[in-house]
């Protein structure tokens, strides 16, 4: 149903062997300056996280990851949860994770190694907060996209969150279906959640976005656009040399949107989502 | 958390904005801030305005309580004195933790990015520079004049942190002897500068930080996390300068990082003759003599390791290595203990004791 991005797991089975001799922080250092020599950008950091603030969990939530990547997403709803559980079904990243949070000393992060190809067996109407990302656990069939919006609509309680982290298939043609903003909002409409925000991260995607933009407001967004993407020229000179093309395609696109009124159709060329939805009650819900 | 954020603004609207028609919702746009500063920014903008109505700077390390704190003290501290400065700097709305997440809300200050640009060359376009170093070395003239205090129980403290550097920078990095040697004569010339008061120092004064309007002279100074009162006040504008050209440059690697910093304060050329006038003009200002210029910078260097050490290892510990550090060690094929203390500062002081004598002024 489910299945795992499994392109980085080689170098993921080194990194948890090498957590378990090294620890945490030097395995997780010597991973990501390979990933730097190779001329890529770190898995993730403190920044792939920060749209946890976008949230509003209750009081002593209890929150699901799944996908739990290097621990980023995990470890930073640790600080607004009384509970997190980050499902994955790569062993390795679970054993990663769970002795980076052994040798951190954090105690409500439980990791969940789930099964490959099988239905995940979570208990229903359990979490305040679930949140799903596609880089690292993304459905494989257009069935399956919805088939995780009805299995985080189960497992959430009434009133819950849902975050998730999605690739924008117009401008990624490799990742099907084929859905628009107004489509993944459509599916969720449908799914029965309410409350939809959709954000861009920018200019990056989701490993290090620079920028959250809501995509709701075209007012905002031409804002964005005039005053404040030119925040990304203070990136360092080695940032924009690993992004340059991202980095000349959003200069003319920012150069281009007030002549030709792109603020509007900017939701279709970004890299990627994060959507936040609340989970509507049970009750007369179709589903 | 930010939507219980809009609920609190909401429950007192007219007093936190007493200008402003309370809003039917607020939405939040994102700007992540670099994970050594530890804090991300989001523009609050009500709905149907077209501009941001506050900024909240979201720390994300949840024993952030003190940093926050101190930053309020310093807007407050700095809001008393607004109309003494030559522009503006954000006002502090509310300071609290909300969902277990420490907040500032903060007024919006306008402006854009300092501009800064290179010639085909490669070097800082130097008009642009002169008016960048005139508008920043003014701007902090001001600011000095306005917060400097006579405090002797403050000043002794701020002594003995500088001494307790001193110390602890011997401790944290492997130094030659030459090196060993400037930094002990260091920890006896700053026993003798004179007491002039605390100084506010802003911490992180560089041109992501200054904003400039499209037609006035006047420059306006966000993010001030990392405000604190200190002996020295030239320290601000050597960071100024120092990052100035790094920012802008297009030489990656150590070789560009030292390169932009040779070029600022070593080598005789345009450049360094700009940035050497705004060195004096600040030190004859506050009546600094030259061998005390070298030493303030010496200190300046040292703090700024220390600092950036400690920001590395609050890294290393939370989440691991930015990715700046990680990219010098990659450079060099460091080790992680090595990569802790082989950063960009650290460097610069090196370079500085090895070329005292090519040193601008």
């Amino acid at each position: 149903m489910v299945t795992l991005n499994v392109s980085m797991s080689a170098d993921i089975t080194r990194l948890a062997r090498a957590t378990q001799e090294l620890g945490w922080q030097t395995a997780l250092f010597e991973y990501t300056k390979t990933r730097i020599a190779n001329g890529q950008m770190p898995y993730e950091d403190s920044r792939s996280s920060d749209w946890v603030y976008l949230l509003n969990p209750a009081d002593r939530a209890v929150s699901l990851v799944m996908g739990c990547g290097l621990g980023e997403a995990p470890l930073a709803l640790s600080r607004i949860s009384s509970k997190v559980y980050a499902a994955d079904c790569d062993k390795d990243r679970i054993a990663f994770l769970d002795l980076r949070r052994q040798q951190q000393q954090i105690e409500n992060v439980a990791p969940v190694l789930m099964k490959k190809n099988a239905e995940p067996s979570l208990p229903a109407k359990s979490f305040d907060i679930v949140s799903v990302r596609e880089f690292d656990w993304h459905p494989e069939s257009p069935a399956t996209l919805t088939g995780v919006l009805r299995h985080a609509r189960r497992w959430l309680k009434s009133g819950g969150q849902l975050h998730l982290s999605l690739a924008n298939r117009l401008v990624q043609p490799r990742l099907q279906p084929s859905i628009t903003a107004f489509g993944y909002q459509g599916l969720l409409k449908k799914e029965g959640f309410s409350d939809i925000e959709l954000y861009a991260p920018l200019p990056f995607g989701q490993r290090a976005p620079l920028f959250y933009v809501p995509l709701s407001d075209p007012g905002l967004m031409n804002c964005f656009l005039r005053d404040i993407f030119g925040l990304f020229e203070a990136a360092s000179p080695e940032v924009k040399k690993t992004y340059a093309l991202e980095y000349q395609l959003a200069r003319l696109g920012v150069k281009a949107a007030p002549f030709f009124g792109l603020a509007r159709l900017i939701k279709y060329f970004v890299p990627g989502f994060h959507v936040i939805a609340r989970k509507k009650s049970d009750v007369g819900s179709a589903r | 958390m930010l939507p219980k954020l809009s609920e609190r603004l909401f429950g007192d609207w007219s007093r936190f904005f007493p200008d402003e028609t309370k809003p039917q919702a607020i939405s939040y746009l994102g700007i992540a801030g670099s994970v050594e500063g530890g804090t991300c920014t989001f523009l609050g903008f009500p709905k149907n305005r077209k501009k941001p109505l506050f900024a909240v700077k979201i720390h994300r390390a949840p024993d952030a309580g003190g940093r926050v704190s101190a930053e309020q003290e310093v807007l407050t501290r700095l809001g008393l004195c607004e109309d003494a400065l030559s522009g503006p700097i954000p006002r502090a709305i509310l300071c609290q933790q909300i969902g277990g997440v420490w907040m500032l809300v903060q007024s919006i200050v306008a402006g854009r990015l300092m501009p800064a640009s290179l010639t085909k060359e490669g070097a800082p376009d130097l008009a642009e520079a002169a008016i960048n170093f005139q508008l920043a070395g003014y701007w902090l003239a001001r600011m000095h004049s306005a917060t400097r205090h006579c405090d002797g129980a403050g000043v002794a403290v701020a002594r003995q942190g500088v001494a307790s550097d001193i110390e602890a920078f011997i401790e944290t990095f492997e130094l030659s002897v030459k090196e060993r040697e400037r930094v002990a004569g260091l920890a006896n010339a700053q026993r003798s500068w004179p007491d002039n008061g605390l100084y506010l120092r802003h911490g992180d004064f560089c041109r992501h930080n200054i904003l400039t309007g499209r037609t006035d002279q006047k420059i306006g100074v966000i993010d001030w996390t990392f405000g604190e009162w200190t002996i020295c006040p030239m320290d601000d504008l050597f960071f100024f300068l120092s990052t100035y050209f790094l920012q802008i440059r297009e030489d990656h690697g150590v070789a560009g990082l030292t390169q932009a910093f040779e070029h600022t304060f070593f080598s005789k050329n345009g450049y360094s003759d700009v940035a050497r006038r705004a060195i004096a003009e600040a030190a004859a200002r506050l009546g600094v003599d030259t061998p005390d210029v070298r030493d303030m910078f010496a200190l300046f260097l040292i703090n700024r390791a220390l600092f950036e050490h400690r920001q590395l290892a609050a890294c290393a510990q939370s989440g691991g290595l930015p990715r700046f550090a990680v990219y010098l060690a990659a450079l060099e094929d460091n080790n992680y203990h090595e990569a802790l203390r082989s950063q960009l500062w650290i460097r610069f002081f090196r370079f500085f004791v090895e070329h005292e004598d090519h040193f601008i002024v």
